[in-house]
């Protein structure tokens, strides 16, 4: 792979490793030094890459593997969690959705491993199928199953703990 | 607006319909409008110039080392100078050293050199290492 395809075809996947190595090490400073050193990593076996059946998919497993290794590093018994469960941050008029956010984190905690995971790469990350199966190391119909579970699941839980009344203009808690 | 849910949940929307979905949902407090919500103030953005930054920093790490090879390519030329004049200067230099006999043949042409007239009696022979000092009257 020459300079120009690398700089076109992977140094422009940056700003889309970004949001993971933000997510996964907790803040953006640490995510935009790792999405360097991850770059670099990159560019030293650049020549190995040039035909790469999913070159995307191969960026992102590295990215993974990169910041599991910093936090590794950084705290080498604590144990990694897909989500962390980190408040959006928003303008004022997100702040009342704060309740109702918490209870979707909630959610998410609550999805097994392998579908959070998926549902978390797909939905927050904005990950593909064929990113997410050469991540994970799962077939694309396989990953399309899970995310399908963990969405079915979110949905079921929360129709099962808001409904929402018109006219109120906030949400009613049913059942937690 | 159920059939789109139902793909979504399906893992079957495209783009198109996703940003759609997102849209419909946005003032919504229901609860895929919660869901949907959620999931927009989740997404992080990449800082602006990112990628740019990113090739920088390539560019930089390529120079570095470019400036290390150099300097390990200087300090190998420099060693290997250093390495001949040590080994290879001595060789030379006693390539260039006198045998005996050839000091010995010297010694006697030098000694032809002084005229037959000098008083041999009165000579006197001072043998040094490499210099012989012939005093006579």
């Amino acid at each position: 792979m020459t300079s120009d395809e690398f700089k076109d075809n992977v140094v422009s996947l940056s700003t889309r490793i970004f949001p993971i190595a933000a997510r996964m090490l907790g803040n953006d400073e640490d995510a935009k030094d790792a999405v360097q050193e991850i770059m670099i990593k990159l560019w030293k076996c650049k020549k190995q890459l040039k035909g790469h059946p999913n070159l995307s998919g191969f960026v992102f497993l590295t990215t993974r593997n990169h910041c599991l290794d910093r936090l590794k590093k950084k705290n080498p018994e604590q144990t990694y969690s897909v989500y962390q469960g980190e408040m959006p941050k928003g303008d004022q008029d997100h702040v009342e959705y704060a309740e109702a956010f918490s209870f979707v984190q909630e959610i998410i905690k609550e999805l097994p491993d392998n579908q959070k995971e998926i549902l978390v790469l797909y939905d927050i990350d904005g990950l593909e199928f064929e990113e997410i199966a050469t991540l994970t190391g799962l077939k694309i119909e396989h990953v399309r199953v899970l995310l399908s579970r963990a969405r079915k699941f979110v949905r079921e839980r929360l129709t099962k703990i808001y409904s929402y009344e018109q006219g109120t203009g906030g949400y009613t808690i049913k059942e937690v | 607006m159920d059939i789109l849910l139902r793909k979504y949940e399906q893992g079957l929307v495209s783009q198109d319909e996703m940003d759609l979905l997102m849209e419909q949902f946005e003032d919504s407090r229901s609860g895929p409008g919660v869901w949907f919500n959620f999931l927009r103030l989740q997404k992080k953005k990449a800082p602006e110039n990112l990628n740019h930054q990113v090739w920088s920093a390539i560019q930089s790490h390529v120079k570095k080392k470019n400036r290390r090879v150099t300097l390990i390519i200087s300090a190998a030329a420099s060693l290997a100078i250093l390495i001949s004049l040590i080994f290879i200067t001595p060789t030379l230099r006693n390539q260039k050293e006198m045998t005996y006999e050839e000091k010995a043949a010297k010694l006697e042409e030098a000694l032809s050199l002084i005229s037959e007239h000098n008083n041999q009696a009165n000579r006197e022979i001072i043998y040094e290492d490499e210099i012989i000092l012939i005093y006579t009257e």
